[in-house]
């Protein structure tokens, strides 16, 4: 699925996450419910900061600009790595468009 | 009716059956588990040779959970239902149909593809009638702050240890070389581990692998080996928690959860991963792994 920067995306609200060990532990689940075969997802300091500004309230083109002004990192630097994690977790189904 | 007893993990299972169970109605393996009575925490599964029609409505009413392979699982109100149809035709029970309380500590299963004469030598490898008895103890373990963990467990004069990781990464020939030194094996493949005032313990149970190598023992867990097949040998503690993780992540087997249920399983989890020693074990064929694994 292509990532356009001018859209809102949000996490989705059937989902559970629990930060273990500085990993942000995340669980898809359906009608609130974990299947067998639901898989768990693990992310990482830069993942979990991607990830809480996922509140469909910032465009992408927004967010990348905050985390680039953040970690002092260029903006294409940045919006690579977003874009990679955002097809991931819109391939899972974790976030959604607002 | 007929009534059996088996304990594991300090859970008493409670099987009572409308046929008469016999000394082989369930495999050899379950005698190490037997008990005399219920204990302080006892489930209770029935058996039934009967389909009745009630089950056909709770199956048109229920909400779809899981389906696939031989599993169909629903949920209406307070009862799970869990069809299994056996993949398996030389399986005594092929397929049967459970009703689950909402905590799964009552289980009554109906099937009508046994005699009763089939049913006392069925060898059955679950008391539940399925496949095997780790998609209910998954459940239970869960609400007892335990978990079922991937892995071969052994009891080394007293001390728990664990040994994980993935396919080919020499558990079975580990474990081989260990039992060979005397070590009691838990149990093949499952584990169950539960918390206890923070410490944890793991227990055999019959829910092993491909092989029936188990034991109705139990143990605190001392040590954790994450197993890398080499042409050396060494042990090494792993520092970095985030690793440990993934890995306990990686040999969970979790059961259908619902959020509460998670956040009990990440509990146990995060208390695994602060508190248990783990090890990177490379070994090679020569067994001198085993030295430091009984010496540590």
């Amino acid at each position: 699925m292509a990532i356009d920067l001018s859209k809102h995306y949000r996490k989705t609200n059937d989902l559970i996450a629990r930060e273990i060990e500085g990993e942000l532990v995340i669980v898809p689940l359906k009608s609130g419910i974990g299947n067998l075969d639901a898989e768990m997802y693990a992310l990482s300091a830069t993942g979990i900061a991607v990830w809480n500004l996922l509140d469909g309230q910032s465009t992408l083109e927004e967010i990348i600009k905050s985390l680039s002004e953040e970690y002092q990192a260029s903006n294409e630097e940045i919006k690579a790595d977003v874009i990679e994690l955002l097809d991931e977790l819109l391939s899972k189904g974790l976030i959604i468009e607002r | 009716m007929h009534v059996k007893y088996y304990k594991v993990a300090g859970i008493t299972v409670e099987v009572k059956s409308d046929f008469p169970i016999g000394e082989s109605t369930f495999h050899l393996k379950f005698r190490q588990f037997e008990v005399d009575a219920i204990g302080d925490d006892t489930v209770h599964i029935e058996h039934h040779f009967y389909i009745p029609e009630s089950i056909e409505t709770l199956i048109a009413e229920g909400n779809n959970i899981y389906s696939k392979n031989q599993w169909k699982i629903l949920k209406i109100d307070n009862q799970w239902i869990y069809d299994f149809r056996s993949m398996v035709q030389t399986d005594p029970g092929h397929s049967a149909m459970g009703v689950f309380s909402e905590d799964y500590s009552n289980l009554s299963v109906f099937t009508t593809d046994i005699t009763r004469r089939k049913y006392r030598n069925a060898k059955f490898h679950s008391l539940a009638l399925f496949n095997s008895d780790q998609i209910m103890f998954a459940q239970l373990l869960c609400n007892r702050k335990g978990a079922i963990i991937h892995s071969n467990g052994f009891d080394i004069n007293g001390r728990g240890i664990l040994l994980m990781g993935a396919s080919g990464s020499g558990k079975s020939t580990l474990s081989r070389m260990l039992k060979a030194r005397g070590a009691k094996i838990l149990c093949d493949d499952r584990i169950f581990v539960k918390s206890i005032e923070n410490e944890y313990w793991i227990h055999g149970n019959w829910c092993h692998g491909s092989v029936p190598d188990t034991s109705s023992g139990s143990a605190e867990l001392n040590q954790i080996f994450f197993l890398e097949k080499s042409t050396t040998n060494s042990i090494e503690e792993i520092q970095d928690k985030k690793e440990i993780l993934h890995k306990l992540l990686q040999a969970l087997i979790h059961p259908i959860l619902v959020e509460n249920g998670w956040e009990k399983t990440f509990s146990l989890i995060e208390g695994m991963v602060k508190r248990v020693k783990c090890y990177r074990a490379k070994f090679d064929l020569t067994g001198d792994i085993c030295n430091a694994i009984f010496n540590p």
